[in-house]
C-alpha cells in the first residue's frame, strides 16, 4: 500500500510541505505568528517558555523545539529569536539542532535586525523565499512503511476504548505490520492499564521503562497533595460512565492497537525506529499532539467524543467519533464516524476503512482543522514550577 | 436491529449499553462461548455499566478482561455499576 508524500533529504517523508516558523521563546511567539500569518505555506510553533528556564526544562525545551523542526512535515524552518544570550534558548543551537535533517534552517533576530519592526520585514520576506523553494518540490509515491502514525483521544466515553480508540489501533497494526510506524501518549491516562501495555514490550528494559513512567507520573501527581479524581477520569467522563481512572485507562491504551512496543521515550524526543512507541505526555491533548509531531508523526488520528476543536499547525489530525449526533452537528470539526456495531462485530474492516481515509490525508487531503486553517493552538511541557 | 448492549470479554462481569435501556429490560449476550442472561434492575444510561452477575463487597470489578476497580456495595445482576458502588484503587475520590 502506498501513499504520495515529500521525500526528505534525510529519509523521511512529509505528508505536508510546509515552513515552520519556530520561536525561541516567548518573547517572539507574536512575531512567529505574524510572520506565519503573512506567508502561505508558513505556520507558527510559538509557545510561552522564556529565559528563566533550568535544567532539566531547558533540555527538554531545546530537544522539543529542535525535533519539532525536524519533522518531516517541515520542508524549512525559521527560527525566530529576540536576540539576548544566555540564560536564553540560542536560536542556533536550535537551527543546526534541525539543520541535521539537510532540510533548509534560516534564522532571523529582532535586537540584531534593528527592531521588531525591521525583524518582521525581513521574516516575512525569509519565509516567502523558503516557500516559493518548498513549493518545487513534488510529492512522489512512497510505501505506507514511511507513515508515523500519532493516536490520540481526547473527551473519552466508555466506548472509546472499544469503539473509536480500537478503530485507531486498528490501523495503526496495518500501518505497522507493512513496515511503518506509530505510537501514543498521555502517561496518566495510562494509569492502571500500563501491565497492558508493558507485557507488550520487546524486552525487559522498555518494559521496565513503560512501568516506571507510568509509576513516576503517578508518584509525583500523589506527591503534589492535590485530588486527581475529578481531574481524570474528570466530570464529562464520569457522567458518561466512566467509573474509575483504571476504566479510561483501559480504553485509553486500545489506540495503541496490538504490536509490540519497541520503545519508550522521553518528552520532545524523536522515536527512533519501526513499530510501536510510547512518548511520556501528561494528559492535556493539545501538549500530547506536540510530544507526537516532535516523536516525527507526519499524520495524527484523534478520537473524540466531544469533539475536540483544535488541531496541530504542521501535522494533519483526523477527528474520528463514535457520537452520530455530533458528526452531524460538528460537520468543521470531525472528519469520520465510527459505526459502534461494527467496530464491536468487525473490528478490522472499521480499521481498514480508517485507513484509506488516513492515506487520503496523507496523500494531500485536508482535515476539517486544515481546511479551516483552526490549527494555531499550540504548547510544550515542562516539568519544573515556575521560578 | 442494532446492539443493545455488549460485554466486551468472557470473563467480565459488567456489560455496557448501547442504548438507554430501561428497568426489567431483558438482554442475552454472547461473549465468546458465554452467554449472559440479564434482566435490567434499574434503568442504564447509555454507555453505562451493568453488572452481569453477583458482585460481593471487595470484589474486583472485571471490563474487557481488566480490573477497573473494586465493589463498594453488594451489587446483584442488571444494577448499575458507577461511581455509587464501585471505586479505583489508584485513585479516590474525596468523601
Amino acid at each position: 500500500m502506498e501513499f504520495s508524500g515529500y521525500l526528505r533529504a534525510d529519509g523521511l517523508a512529509g505528508t505536508r510541505n510546509l515552513i515552520g516558523i519556530i520561536s525561541n521563546g516567548v518573547c517572539t511567539s507574536d512575531a512567529a505568528n505574524r510572520i506565519a500569518r503573512e506567508v502561505d505555506g508558513c505556520v507558527a510553533f510559538s509557545h510561552r517558555e522564556n529565559c528563566q528556564l533550568i535544567s532539566p526544562d531547558k533540555e527538554i525545551v531545546y530537544r522539543t523545539l529542535i525535533n519539532l523542526g525536524k519533522n518531516p512535515n517541515l520542508a524549512g524552518v525559521l527560527v525566530v529569536s529576540a536576540g539576548c544570550t544566555d540564560p536564553c534558548l540560542d536560536p542556533l543551537v536550535i537551527a543546526d539542532g534541525i539543520a541535521e535533517t539537510g532540510k533548509p534552517v534560516e534564522v532571523c533576530s529582532i535586537h540584531q535586525d534593528g527592531g521588531l519592526m525591521k525583524a518582521l520585514s525581513n521574516g516575512i520576506d525569509t519565509a516567502r523565499k523558503m516557500a516559493g523553494d518548498a513549493s518545487r518540490i513534488k510529492r512522489e509515491t512512497l510505501p505506507i512503511s514511511m507513515l508515523r502514525q500519532g493516536v490520540e483521544c481526547g473527551g473519552s466515553t466508555p466506548l472509546s476504548g472499544p469503539v473509536t480508540n480500537a478503530a485507531q489501533g486498528s490501523a495503526l497494526d496495518i500501518i505497522i505490520e507493512n513496515g511503518g510506524s506509530g505510537g501514543f501518549g498521555e502517561t496518566p491516562e495510562v494509569i492502571g492499564a500500563e501491565q497492558i501495555i508493558a507485557a507488550r514490550a520487546v524486552n525487559a528494559d522498555v518494559k521496565q521503562k513503560m512501568i516506571k513512567v507510568v509509576q513516576d507520573y503517578e508518584a509525583n501527581l500523589r506527591n503534589s497533595g492535590l485530588n486527581f479524581f475529578g481531574a481524570n477520569p474528570d466530570p464529562q467522563n464520569i457522567k458518561d460512565g466512566l467509573s474509575s481512572i483504571e476504566e479510561k485507562a483501559v480504553g485509553a491504551v486500545r489506540k495503541g492497537g496490538t504490536t509490540p512496543l519497541m520503545e519508550v521515550i522521553g518528552f520532545g524526543e524523536r522515536a527512533r525506529g519501526k513499530g510501536l512507541f510510547f512518548v511520556d505526555t501528561p494528559g492535556n491533548d493539545l501538549i500530547s499532539l506536540t510530544g507526537l509531531a516532535a516523536a516525527g508523526c507526519n499524520v495524527i488520528t484523534y478520537s473524540t467524543e466531544c469533539a475536540v476543536p483544535y488541531g496541530f499547525p504542521f501535522v494533519p489530525v483526523i477527528k474520528i467519533t463514535a457520537n452520530r449526533d455530533h458528526f452531524h452537528k460538528y460537520p468543521d470539526i470531525l472528519d469520520y464516524l465510527v459505526d459502534i456495531d461494527t467496530a464491536l462485530t468487525h473490528l478490522d474492516e472499521v480499521g481498514a476503512e480508517l485507513l484509506v481515509l488516513i492515506v487520503e490525508v496523507a496523500s494531500g487531503r485536508r482535515t476539517q482543522n486544515e481546511i479551516i486553517g483552526y490549527t494555531g493552538t499550540c504548547d510544550l511541557w515542562t516539568i519544573a514550577p515556575a521560578a | 436491529m442494532r446492539i443493545k448492549a455488549v460485554v466486551l470479554a468472557p470473563h467480565d462481569n459488567v456489560g455496557i449499553a448501547l442504548a438507554d435501556l430501561e428497568t426489567g429490560f431483558e438482554l442475552d449476550l454472547n461473549c465468546g462461548e458465554h452467554l449472559f442472561e440479564v434482566k435490567l434492575a434499574e434503568p442504564i444510561p447509555y454507555q453505562h455499566k451493568f453488572s452481569v452477575t453477583t458482585i460481593g463487597i471487595g470484589e474486583e470489578i472485571i471490563k474487557d478482561d481488566v480490573f477497573i476497580g473494586v465493589a463498594t456495595d453488594e451489587i446483584q445482576a442488571g444494577q448499575h455499576v458507577h461511581v455509587h458502588n464501585m471505586t479505583g484503587t489508584r485513585s479516590k475520590p474525596l468523601h
